[in-house]
């Protein structure tokens, strides 16, 4: 079982799992959450037009930290 | 009291000194200060207790905690927590680290100077069962996030980012909403865990607990004095000492967050020094719909 961070515990053997929402509720509050998101995109041009352009170029990166990695 | 986890400030030196670093001096907590924070500990209402061991860099002085560490794992319920940036590891301490029960997070930024993620770092994160990554995103190391997701990606490391506490480094928060779902994009490419990430202490983990100061989460000085964060050693808040107690306190309650869309998975964040609504709750937003998504798509 992974750690936690700093001012956070993630060790579920210590703080037990509480099921906070069920489905329905998780549901609803989610898709809440995505039409604020979306609205946030609207409002800032900048912002929407970096994220739609956002591509990965996984080959690269994995060789770019290949030759960080690489170094001395 | 569901658990306890005390902030356990070994000590305030460092072999870094990050810029953005909230800690000062030298001090080092004394073997008494362990022996009655044991005492201590055993008599608070829960049996689950979640040290964690930091500072400083606490594995400058891992020979003075290390017996009080193990003593402690003795106990069925009782965990260890080593916030380090392993730059030097005594001999000892990798035996250490295998135990059962014990988790090591380590602070990798990948600036430009700070916390660089190189060869040695790669090697030793390799002979730890698990650990995970805390970085802290400043100006400094924006650009290179990139580089770090690809080798968080490559090896499914758990990773929490955070701002800094005091927001003296933090860019933009277009910026940084930017630069963390290009990141989320690269972690995906890698078919990356999202529920083992979180940023400002909202995440999609179940039974992540986010902040708790001043109740089951509380920092404990050099000296014995307690805090209920350790961002406030050395100032006149004390709430107690390892002799004597602590006053439990409830600083966690947001009121004004209780409306928001994130609220339930977004932690609050930092309840002292991260007051709501603030322009980074938008990017926590974006980096929680992403992340909901993928862990949604993932099943």
């Amino acid at each position: 079982m992974p750690s936690d961070c700093q001012c956070s515990t993630a060790c579920t053997q210590i703080v037990e799992k509480k099921v906070v929402l069920n489905n329905k509720e998780a549901t609803k509050k989610l898709r809440r959450l995505e039409d604020e998101v979306e609205s946030l995109k609207r409002e800032n041009a900048t912002l929407k037009r970096k994220l739609t352009r956002a591509t990965v170029n996984k080959k690269k990166l994995v060789s770019d930290l290949k030759r960080q990695l690489d170094k001395a | 009291m569901e658990f306890v986890s005390p902030w356990i400030h070994t000590t305030e030196k460092c072999n870094l000194r990050c810029h953005y670093c909230y800690v000062r001096g030298n001090a080092v907590m004394q073997p008494i200060i362990y022996h009655k924070l044991r005492e201590m500990l055993l008599k608070l209402p829960t049996t689950k207790i979640h040290l964690r061991f930091a500072g400083g860099e606490p594995l400058l002085v891992f020979d003075i905690w290390q017996r009080f560490a193990t003593s402690m794992l003795k106990y069925d319920s009782a965990k260890v927590e080593v916030l380090t940036n392993l730059v030097d590891v005594p001999r000892n301490f990798w035996a250490f680290a295998g135990l059962e029960n014990v988790n090591i997070s380590v602070s990798v930024d990948n600036g430009d100077k700070i916390k660089v993620l190189d060869k040695s770092i790669s090697k030793k994160l390799k002979r730890l069962r698990n650990p995970w990554i805390m970085t802290t995103i400043t100006e400094e190391n924006i650009e290179n996030l990139d580089i770090l997701a690809a080798f968080i990606g490559l090896n499914n490391y758990g990773w929490c980012l955070t701002t800094d506490y005091f927001e003296k480094s933090v860019p933009k928060w277009e910026i940084l909403a930017n630069r963390l779902l290009e990141v989320l994009e690269i972690l995906k490419q890698f078919n990356y865990d999202f529920t083992k990430i979180s940023f400002n202490n909202a995440s999609v983990k179940a039974g992540f607990s986010g902040c708790k100061i001043g109740n089951e989460m509380f920092a404990v000085a050099p000296d014995g004095n307690i805090y209920k964060c350790q961002t406030l050693i050395g100032s006149k808040n004390i709430i107690g000492n390892v002799f004597t107690g602590y006053k439990i306190s409830n600083v966690c309650e947001r009121k004004s967050c209780e409306d928001c869309s994130a609220y339930g998975l977004c932690k609050g964040w930092c309840p002292l020094h991260y007051k709501t609504p603030n322009p980074i709750c938008n990017v926590i937003k974006l980096f929680l719909n992403k992340v909901a998504k993928e862990v949604q798509n993932a099943k």
